[in-house]
């Protein structure tokens, strides 16, 4: 009996002790951790390479996530049926379309950018060069992020370095005033690190020119016009960015290999047959034609009865040129922007912008040629490679010369107006003789014109005060009445509903939440 | 105590020397039979206190060599025995008396088996037989019904599709609420893939629900616990093996189906949308001048996609297994095959298995054995998702094209949209499984009632997923993308080691002691590899070599490894005094490796008590009552919800592109964790057990409440601080009734009857959630979207939305709604609740709870001579279903399908009164989710009806070839009772997490009928 009982005991023992605190830590293998990175120059690399993830999202430049901030329901574009109304019949409000997805990656792109800024910033583990091209792209990237959160949502919330969560789930929104004029500070410093040009596989990283467009951005936003003009003028005469010959070539991405071209300041890449399909352009899809659509009267049959109907005669010529019409039609030219009566006479930018017959077939809907692309080649549906054009150096002239205008009247800014010009008409109609609101009036069309579709007309409208009545005037298809919806407050959008649920603290600084509620 | 060993000793002394000195053997022969004078074949006769013994022949006739006074003991299966001193006699007519109780049954439990008299916890237990012949792969779709407290509900009829079981209401939020299967001792985890597990193997199943029962398995039982047991030789005749062969056959179909609308209604409908605008009243208007998108819609396509994808499926089960007891040694060895092509097109599953059971004495001390089961699975993946044509798979598409090629596109919005024929044509998509579990033993017995005894078990599980699309689908045509091929490989591997000590104390007569204690240590691997490449310019290598992938450019791979150990130690102590009042202690002190330093431990402990008030002087001479218990019991267990690597603040691979050129990189992942803890769960039970006249009625009654509090909980945070956390917050409850019934209604002469009946109801409610008004489970979303939320006072979890208030049927709401613009004539109304004329979640309130107010099971079992009839009804009564179609399905968005209803819809000038919205109001409207899309879950269910034939072995020669032939005919889904319009009600949408009660549409349940045959040699 002696041998149970000090079994018993044994047991005992050992059911006190039982546990070996080796056996049950934690083995983690297959993963980085974050206390253990930003030792060498290839680790800070990755974290830069990262943030360009982001900016591949169906809610930012993949397909029409931004675009629906900063393109869709303007006077430029609408669907070619009822799709989207919640955005062009202008029903945003909280909870509804308030773009929560936008701003979730949006803020992803800040606190990533935060907390690598300030891991890679002075860490003598990285090389100098290393360290200057990584912290002038985050500041960069950073900057964009917190471009687009106060033009979208006006006040939000601020941080410049990665905040607990604690603290992020709580924080207030920020004076964008603030927020903005910090981001020129910063955009100052990415301009002084950033390099004058890339090559090769380092295309689509921005360039010292990207940080002073974006910063030219900021400005105008403010009508800092000094700083402006400043900014635009350094790029204009100092970066190796022209303005092509022709306008169409700027938006020829037809050969894969050969995206870029001397127009474009910052374009985010995208490739077709990607690892993600996130990196495969869809914005195109919503320019391309739906097959179902095309061409007019596609079930005549212009021989007679027992002959090709026009769709089938048109199919066979597409498919000659290895082309297909394989589109959603989403963002089409509205009727104005779609008659080239409205253009002025002789403005060759129409028929690179606006396409109504295709291979000799008048088509049901306009489209915008500039942004679709029918190659059945290199450019199938949901699997494009057109980059995302964000800035080009034609924007950069017409921001100078709406600059000069109100900084010292017209005489300065023709020269800059009249170089975009050049191209667009044959003989030149370079413009004279106005006065400086003349001038400012006329330059809204020449924008449009020139940059339609492009992604920069709502913020033009915002800033120049005529976003309401510029949509309450004009001409809809019959599925759509943003007139009708349209509001003051929807200069921007609502915090989004979820995130307000989340955060009661967002109202904090304005209870009616950018006059939504 | 050396006394009583003594004692002990003595007394077997006295048997051995009995057995040796016996003398004047006589020959004994006679007839063994039943009351009704048929012969008993195989009737043990046994002279009492020997191994000397015989059995029957076919006649019932046996003969005996045995002395004067020794005494035989007669015996058989489902008969009381008898016992008859020998004297002058040597001619003996014995008539065996049927037993209609219940032989005092054993219950295994954690660490140990007991007589259920003595048993302290809640315990369902299930037989084997009860399960077996079942026309499904898994067994945990035979649970159904059951055993009370338990809720099964299948996830979808798929082939091998697992079943959300659910013991006493949901526990936890982001833990496990799946139960812990512990399969012959081995604790293979809630994850177990019980496709490797074959039903006819099984003994038996037992559920263990209370706190005693649970606190023995600590962290690892607090959504219960499920341990099955497989069978061993040890019930078999000692000599000649037990060969036994079962095959059936089963046609299954669809039972349920769901309808869609028909090419003409849905392109009158979408004719009817497209030239549906504002209007210049701004109020809706039809504008005619629109074209039409189907110019005919007589002549338009009618492709009747659900029926195209679906057959009648089949399944054929093949189980032969040998099972045998000698002296020493006893065995199970099975083989078991299944095959079944599902019910759509391109879905199966075949599974081939065996199993090993040994049980060695090595000599009276020491024992040891092995449980092995060794299973192989190929599922084909279904290539087409039932839910996906539900969805918008229209049925103006047609499959092919004027060229004869599959289409590619949805003819409405163009997009492009796989083709579900080409799916099934085309597409691979199967997973191997290969699993191996085995767990032996070595038990110790050094005195009566004192064993030690150690375990060491393993399961080892490979699965290798395939999957690859031809280029030659029509959407990857239309992408230019070639072909994908994609493999995923898995191979987990458990280990586990488990060491107790367990003595009877003996004590004497009035006072029962039994101690156990035990040590265990578990680890968990997972090594993971995946790899996908595309461009296949031909379909020829497919998955078998990603290298042909024309693009490197576009290969991916991946890699992972996880890892989570446990260390636990346990305890329990069960003392009886009399029999009468019984008291169980049980504790485990678990370590967890996911946990930070510092709460890696915690301790769990239990007290139980019953009274078998029947052994009591008071009830002694009631005839009616033979058995009356009462059980309580009080205690805590623990639940680790964590995933592994869960504190540890991470970087995730992502990558990026270049001017056309992949590069890598790295984001933050997701938010770790910050001193997580324990989630307990403290669980109080009351049970009453009853048996009446002889148990021919049985009774169970169990109330319990448990409380969880520490709640793990995912919690969302704002995206300013990035997704979700998982947080230790909040609390919830679950309180239930279960009841339990068996009755032998009847037993004249031959013909029997015998009931079950379960049924249960559990309520749960949200105690707190650590000061937030309401957490989002399921952020509520437009357009056919699910809003699931928690809400304080609330059930775990309810269904939240707006209110629908029907149709607008004049201008007057509209205006009064102040919603002109984006409201029109026939569009659909909610209640704003704060009037600001915005339909938004803060307009949502409670729409419906997915609990059920009781739900069981209802067997009947009806015998005559070799004729039985099995009936076993199952239902569900009080839960709401958000049937996630409604939304989408009768306000009509034009991409999707609608249904039948909609015929039935608002139109101008027609129809003005429906409440079915007006085509085209809803294309760009916000449609949040809302009481259009709460339907009633309750439903009734023929479950199975089994028709069985046992041939009579007497006089027909052909007993020398059986021991028993079965052949039986079984109906399973024959009918169902249910007002819900989405196909079956039996919804568990995204499988184990809390969304149940969600249905989209998932792969349809069969109605299928089996005929097969059992033959025992």
């Amino acid at each position: 009996m002696k041998n149970i009982k000090s079994i018993i005991i044994l047991f005992i023992l050992g059911f006190s002790i039982a546990g070996c605190d080796k056996f049950l830590e934690e083995d983690f293998r297959s993963g980085i951790t974050t206390d253990n990175f930003f030792n060498n120059d290839g680790e800070a690399q990755l974290a830069v390479n990262g943030l360009y993830n982001l900016l591949h999202s169906t809610n930012t430049y993949t397909t029409r996530g931004l675009d629906n901030f900063y393109q869709n329901g303007t006077d430029e574009n609408g669907p070619s049926r009822n799709v989207n109304g919640t955005i062009f019949n202008y029903y945003v409000a909280e909870g509804v379309a308030d773009g929560n997805g936008t701003w979730s990656v949006l803020y992803s792109l800040a606190r990533n950018s935060s907390l690598f800024l300030n891991s890679i910033d002075g860490n003598d583990k990285i090389s100098d060069g290393v360290q200057k091209q990584a912290v002038g792209e985050i500041l960069f990237l950073r900057s964009l992020a917190y471009y687009h959160l106060t033009n979208i949502w006006g006040d939000v919330p601020y941080f410049r370095e990665l905040l607990s969560v604690e603290e992020l789930s709580v924080i207030g929104r920020t004076d964008q005033n603030l927020i903005k004029s910090d981001m020129k500070t910063d955009l100052e410093r990415a301009y002084s690190l950033l390099p004058v040009s890339y090559s090769g596989s380092d295309l689509g990283r921005p360039t010292k020119w990207a940080a002073a467009m974006l910063k030219a951005k900021f400005h105008i936003l403010d009508e800092e016009w000094a700083q402006t003009k400043a900014a635009c003028d350094d790029v204009i005469n100092n970066s190796p960015h022209v303005l092509l010959d022709h306008y169409a070539d700027v938006f020829d991405q037809s050969d894969p290999a050969n995206q870029y071209n001397d127009e474009h300041i910052w374009a985010v890449d995208f490739t077709s047959n990607a690892v993600n399909g996130n990196f495969q352009s869809k914005r195109t899809d919503d320019y391309n034609p739906r097959i179902r659509d095309e061409p007019a009267n596609r079930n005549a049959r212009p021989g007679g009865d027992g002959t090709p109907s026009n769709l089938e005669l048109f199919q066979a010529l597409l498919k000659e040129q290895n082309e297909d019409m394989t589109g959603y039609g989403w963002s089409v030219p509205l009727p104005e922007i779609a008659r080239q009566e409205n253009w002025e006479d002789g403005d060759m930018r129409y028929d690179a912008t606006i396409v109504t017959e295709h291979l000799g077939f008048q088509l049901t809907h306009p489209y915008f040629r500039k942004n679709w692309n029918l190659d059945q080649e290199h450019s199938l549906r949901g699997n494009h490679p057109e980059n995302y054009i964000v800035f080009r150096l034609a924007d950069t002239y017409l921001m100078a010369a709406e600059a000069e205008n109100n900084l010292n009247g017209p005489e300065g800014a023709y020269s800059y107006v009249n170089a975009v010009r050049a191209r667009a008409f044959e003989p030149d109609k370079p413009w004279s003789g106005m006065s400086k609101d003349q001038f400012n009036i006329a330059l809204r069309n020449e924008r449009k014109y020139e940059l339609s579709a492009e992604g920069h007309r709502k913020m033009d409208l915002i800033r120049w005060g005529i976003l309401v009545e510029t949509i309450q005037t004009t001409e809809q298809r019959a599925w759509n009445n943003p007139a009708s919806n349209i509001k003051p407050h929807h200069i921007h959008w609502p915090i989004p509903l979820a995130e307000i649920e989340l955060n009661p603290n967002l109202l904090d600084s304005d209870p009616t939440n950018n006059g939504y509620r | 105590m050396q006394n009583k060993i003594k004692n002990w000793i003595f007394v077997l002394a006295i048997i051995c020397f009995n057995a040796f000195v016996s003398n004047a053997q006589s020959e004994i022969s006679g007839k063994v039979t039943s009351a009704n004078d048929e012969p008993i074949i195989g009737a043990t006769i046994i002279i009492k206190g020997t191994n000397v013994g015989t059995t029957t022949d076919i006649d019932g006739s046996f003969n005996i060599a045995a002395s004067e006074d020794q005494t035989l003991v007669f015996s058989y299966i489902g008969y009381s025995d008898q016992e008859v001193v020998i004297g002058t006699q040597t001619q003996l007519s014995i008539i065996l008396e049927e037993n209609t109780e219940v032989l005092d049954e054993v219950v295994v439990i954690g660490y140990g088996v007991t007589a259920k008299k003595d048993l302290v916890s809640s315990v369902s237990s299930i037989k084997g037989d009860q399960l077996k012949n079942q026309p499904v792969v898994r067994l945990d779709q035979s649970l159904q019904g059951r055993a009370s407290g338990v809720e099964v509900t299948s996830q979808n009829g798929a082939p091998g599709a697992a079943a959300t079981i659910r013991i006493r209401g949901t526990n936890s939020i982001n833990g496990e609420n799946n139960p812990l299967f512990v399969i012959d001792g081995f604790v293979s985890g809630s994850g177990f893939d019980l496709n490797n597990i074959n039903a006819n193997d099984v003994e038996s199943i037992e559920i263990l629900k209370d706190a005693t029962a649970l606190a023995i398995y600590g962290t690892r039982g607090a959504a219960g616990v499920i341990i099955i047991t497989t069978k061993n030789g040890s019930g078999v005749k000692t000599g000649k093996p037990q060969i036994s062969f079962n095959q059936y056959y089963s046609t299954q179909n669809v039972a349920n189906p769901v309808e869609i609308l028909g090419g003409e209604g849905y392109a009158d409908y979408i004719n009817e949308s497209g030239q549906f605008v504002p209007g210049p009243e701004g109020y809706g208007f039809t504008d005619t001048s629109l074209p039409l998108a189907i110019e005919d819609p007589s002549s338009a396509a009618n492709t009747d996609w659900l029926d195209l994808i679906t057959q009648t499926g089949t399944a054929i089960n093949t189980d032969l297994s040998i099972a045998g007891n000698s002296q020493n040694t006893n065995y199970y060895l099975s083989f078991n095959r299944f095959d079944q092509e599902g019910i759509i097109q391109g879905s199966g599953i075949e599974r081939y298995q065996f199993r090993s059971n040994f049980d060695v004495n090595i000599n009276k001390k020491l024992k040891t054995g092995i449980r092995l089961n060794v299973a192989n699975y190929r599922r084909e993946n279904s290539k087409t998702d039932y839910g996906f044509i539900i969805g918008g798979v229209l049925p103006v598409r047609t499959v092919y094209d004027e060229d004869g090629n599959y289409t590619g596109t949805n003819p409405i919005t163009s997009g492009s949209q796989r083709n579900p024929i080409a799916d099934i044509d085309l597409r691979v998509d199967h997973t191997l499984s290969n699993n191996i579990t085995g767990n032996a033993y070595l038990s110790f017995e050094p005195l009566e009632g004192l064993l030690l005894k150690t375990n060491v078990g393993t399961q080892l599980d490979k699965t290798k997923n395939n999957d690859y699309l031809p280029g030659a689908l029509p959407e990857r045509i239309l992408s230019g993308s070639g072909g994908y091929a994609s493999i995923a490989y898995s191979d987990y591997q458990s280990l586990l080691n488990e060491n107790t000590i367990s003595y009877k104390i003996p004590l004497g007569p009035t006072h029962k002691l039994d101690i156990l204690g035990g040590f265990s240590f578990q680890k968990n691997k997972t090594e993971s590899f995946s790899a996908n490449a595309t461009g296949y310019p031909n379909d020829v290598v497919q998955f078998n070599n990603l290298s042909f992938g024309s693009d490197p450019e576009t290969f991916s791979i991946g890699s992972g490894y996880s890892q989570r150990t446990f260390v636990s130690s346990f305890a329990r102590i069960n003392y009886s005094f009399n029999s009468k009042y019984l008291l169980t202690f049980a504790a485990r002190r678990d370590g967890s490796s996911v946990f930070e330093d510092g709460n890696k431990y915690a301790f769990f402990p239990s007290v139980g008590f019953a009274w078998n008030i029947h052994e009591e002087s008071f009830l002694s001479g009631n005839n009616a009552i033979n058995r009356l218990k009462f059980r309580g019991s009080i205690g805590q267990v623990g639940q680790q919800g964590v995933g592994v690597y869960n504190s540890i603040a991470k970087f995730n691979n992502t990558n990026t592109y270049f001017n056309e050129t992949l590069v890598n990189g790295v984001l933050i992942g997701s938010l770790p964790s910050k001193d997580l803890s324990w989630e307990t769960t403290e669980q109080i039970d009351l049970g009453l057990e009853l048996g009446l006249f002889q148990d021919r009625i049985i009774m169970e009654l169990d109330w319990y409440q448990k409380t969880t509090k520490d709640l793990l909980l995912s919690k969302p945070l704002p995206n300013t601080a990035g997704g979700t956390q998982l947080q230790n917050i909040g609390s919830i409850q679950n309180r239930g009734l279960e009841f339990s019934l068996r009755s032998f209604n009847l037993a004249k002469g031959d013909f029997k009857w015998e009931s079950q009946l379960t049924l249960s109801g559990n309520r749960n409610v949200v105690l707190e959630l650590g000061g937030d008004e309401f957490i989002n489970l399921r952020q509520p979303t437009n357009q056919g979207g699910n809003g699931v939320r928690l809400i304080p006072g609330y059930g775990v979890p309810v269904f939240v939305g707006a209110t629908y208030l029907g149709t607008y049927k004049t201008t007057a709401e509209i205006d009064e709604d102040g919603t002109k613009g984006k409201s029109f004539l026939g569009s659909p109304r909610y209640v704003d609740v704060d009037g600001n004329g915005v339909i938004n979640s803060e307009d949502f309130v409670v729409i419906g709870s997915p609990e059920p107010t009781f739900y069981g099971g209802f067997r009947n079992t009806f015998s005559y001579k070799g004729l039985s009839l099995d009936v076993f009804l199952q239902g569900v009564y009080g839960n709401d279903i958000y049937n996630g179609r409604n939304q989408t399905h009768l306000f009509g968005r034009g991409d999707q399908n609608i249904f039948p209803a909609v015929l039935d819809r608002w139109i101008q000038g027609v129809n003005e009164t429906s409440d079915i919205g007006r085509a085209g109001t809803s294309t760009s409207l916000f449609n949040p989710n809302s009481t259009l899309g709460i339907e009633d879950g309750s439903h009734l269910r023929l479950k199975a009806l089994t028709l069985g034939y046992d041939f009579p072995m007497i006089g027909r020669g052909a007993s020398s070839v059986f021991q028993s032939l079965q052949v039986y005919v079984t109906g399973n889904n024959l009918f169902l009772l249910t007002n819900f319009t989405l196909g079956d009600p039996e919804v568990s949408n995204y499988g184990s997490s809390l969304e149940q009660g969600v249905a989209t549409g998932q792969y349809p349940y069969a109605r299928s009928f089996t005929m097969g045959v059992n033959a025992k040699f």
